[in-house]
């Protein structure tokens, strides 16, 4: 693991069922702008939280399957249409956005149930639900 | 005349003591001046061997007449680093205290000091290091335990104790040799490499009360409670670790500018490669417009980078588990800011407890943006490394394998975000301790909002037996 000659310019994206989930909580709290106010990340927008969100999905898809992960990736295309059209927070359609954040989550968290009944293992070989 | 740096030391002395420091150079007046600090903890203490410092500073006359002129160091002027700059300065004091023969006399004691160290010669072409390396010999510490300032990679002792040792020997020795040399901490530590000189910087806190404060880069420097606490102590951090505080809105981004213009010397000495990557708002002319929050914001990211630069290149995490403290904090103040207004404004429908749904949404903010944080800088924070960010830690000692899950974990320190207050008591904070990786300190950051001693740290305590 070298270090990085030009810091501030890697995308994090989750790579597990769980960090997907804090993720999406991240989310509800930061729409619809998602613009980080600190300043710690001044490229965070509704462009770059979405394509971390999509890639998360991708980077889980074998775990979701194919009709979860559609489902996901629909919620997502939507609520980020929601946040997009109200980026003052306005007119409701943020509230309506944070709503089907709130579905993801759920439909996250069956995948996990599911997996921890099963006694399917995470990376590290351990039932965790990831 | 008052120049920018000097309003920018002006200022933190003004942070420091609640006292705007006079003018240097004026005879009437007399300072009472100590540049020997312990920078642990920042209080005074006396210097070790002679009784002159580093660096130079305008003259003194004490109150008493009959009494010698003596030549006393300021840290916040730049020390002598050549010795044409002893010969300037000989000249410059000559021709303003010529006709006083204690000054004169004060004024050619000190310049024979520059002269001596400036003499000095070694077989490899670098006078101070040789003579570092065989002092520290000499003075019984093993070398690998100031490794860290003379070594070759620069690294401090992994062992905690002989780490603390080295580092307090290290401390000592270099106020003797700052003394004797007549030269500043960083430019002797300047001529050994540049990781010793980052490491020296805060074994030595730059020979300034405020600098320890200003820059901690261990916990100990930020909380400088922490050094003789007893196991099992539990020391409130305090909210100066997060920001400068005070008015002369100027004076503090000054401040702030020259401190990120230090950052960025440093890391760039530790890694050439390195690129600062700047993205802030402009006007309509392209200008950059900064902010004090944005120039805060600067110097916190330089300050997390050069932490990362350390735990890379020298295995010292120290400095990453101050900024992780730091970071988190910001983070959990933000997210809890940002919670509340949504539970408030009726835009959050709790399942469980309005205190459980707050707790998890902050849990889930902090946790990502740690995340990012340590991402951008190519820390990975979920495989097995010694920087995690809500992995499993287990604990093997019972003969099962039980684990427990810290928000975040740098080496030996262990992080907890929580709105509760917890203590040894709470099983959770116990798991933590038992844990295989034998944290020293918990640390539980809770909201600032919450008020009182939100954020505190627990030792570890004592074994039982």
């Amino acid at each position: 693991m070298s270090s990085n000659p030009n810091p501030n310019t890697i995308l994090y994206i989750p790579t597990s069922l769980s960090e997907i989930n804090d993720l999406l909580g991240s989310m509800i709290l930061q729409a619809p702008t998602f613009i980080d106010r600190l300043g710690h990340f001044p490229r965070q927008n509704i462009e770059t939280r979405f394509h971390q969100l999509s890639n998360g999905f991708g980077a889980v898809r074998k775990k979701l399957g194919e009709e979860r992960y559609a489902a996901l990736l629909d919620r997502a295309a939507r609520a980020k249409a929601l946040f997009a059209a109200d980026q003052d927070d306005m007119n409701g359609k943020t509230d309506v956005g944070r709503a089907l954040l709130i579905e993801m989550q759920d439909l996250l968290r069956q995948v996990r149930r599911n997996r921890v009944t099963s006694k399917l293992p995470d990376e590290e070989g351990e039932i965790t639900g990831d | 005349m008052n120049t920018s740096v000097e309003q920018r030391q002006n200022f933190s002395v003004w942070l420091r003591t609640g006292r705007w420091p006079r003018r240097a150079g004026t005879r009437e007046l007399e300072f009472k001046f100590n540049p020997y600090h312990d920078p642990a903890n920042g209080q005074f203490t006396t210097a070790a061997g002679s009784g002159s410092a580093a660096g130079f500073t305008s003259a003194t006359r004490p109150e008493h007449p009959g009494s010698k002129v003596t030549y006393v160091s300021d840290p916040d002027k730049a020390p002598i680093a050549t010795m044409a700059e002893a010969d300037a300065w000989r000249a410059k004091e000559l021709a303003e205290h010529g006709k006083d023969p204690e000054y004169v006399a004060a004024i050619e004691a000190r310049y024979q000091t520059y002269r001596n160290a400036f003499s000095r010669s070694s077989v490899d072409g670098s006078p101070l290091q040789n003579t570092f390396i065989s002092s520290v010999t000499n003075n019984g510490v093993a070398t690998n335990t100031v490794g860290g300032v003379v070594g070759k990679n620069g690294g401090v002792g992994t062992s905690s104790r002989a780490e603390e040792a080295g580092s307090i020997a290290a401390t000592e020795y270099l106020k003797r040799i700052s003394s004797q040399l007549g030269l500043g901490p960083r430019q002797i530590i300047k001529q050994m490499g540049p990781l010793a000189a980052v490491e020296a910087e805060y074994i030595i806190g730059r020979g300034s009360n405020s600098r320890a404060f200003e820059d901690p880069m261990t916990l100990e420097q930020a909380v400088p409670e922490l050094r003789n606490a007893l196991r099992d102590a539990v020391i409130a951090v305090g909210d100066n670790l997060l920001d400068l505080t005070g008015p002369a809105t100027a004076f503090k981004m000054q401040f702030l500018q020259d401190h990120a213009n230090q950052l960025t010397d440093q890391i760039k000495a530790l890694d050439p490669n390195w690129i600062y990557d700047e993205l802030g708002p402009i006007d309509a002319l392209g200008t950059p417009i900064i902010t004090a929050q944005d120039l805060q914001a600067k110097v916190d990211d330089l300050r997390f980078q050069r932490a990362e630069k350390l735990a890379r290149l020298n295995g010292n995490y120290r400095p990453l588990q101050v900024e992780t403290l730091r970071f988190v904090q910001q983070r959990t103040d933000y997210a809890y800011d940002d919670a509340m207004r949504l539970l408030q404004a009726g835009r959050l429908t709790p399942r469980l407890s309005d205190q459980e749904a707050i707790g998890n949404y902050v849990d889930q903010q902090v946790r990502v943006s740690l995340r990012e944080r340590y991402a951008q800088l190519n820390i990975d924070s979920a495989g097995k490394g010694p920087v995690r960010v809500n992995r499993r830690e287990y604990d093997t000692s019972g003969g099962g394998r039980s684990y427990r899950r810290p928000d975040a974990r740098v080496n030996e320190v262990a992080y907890d975000v929580t709105l509760a207050r917890k203590t040894l008591a709470t099983p959770q904070v116990r798991g933590f301790f038992n844990a295989d990786f034998k944290p020293t300190r918990v640390i539980i950051i809770r909201p600032s909002q919450l008020g009182g001693e939100h954020t505190y740290i627990i030792n570890r305590p004592e074994a039982k037996q």
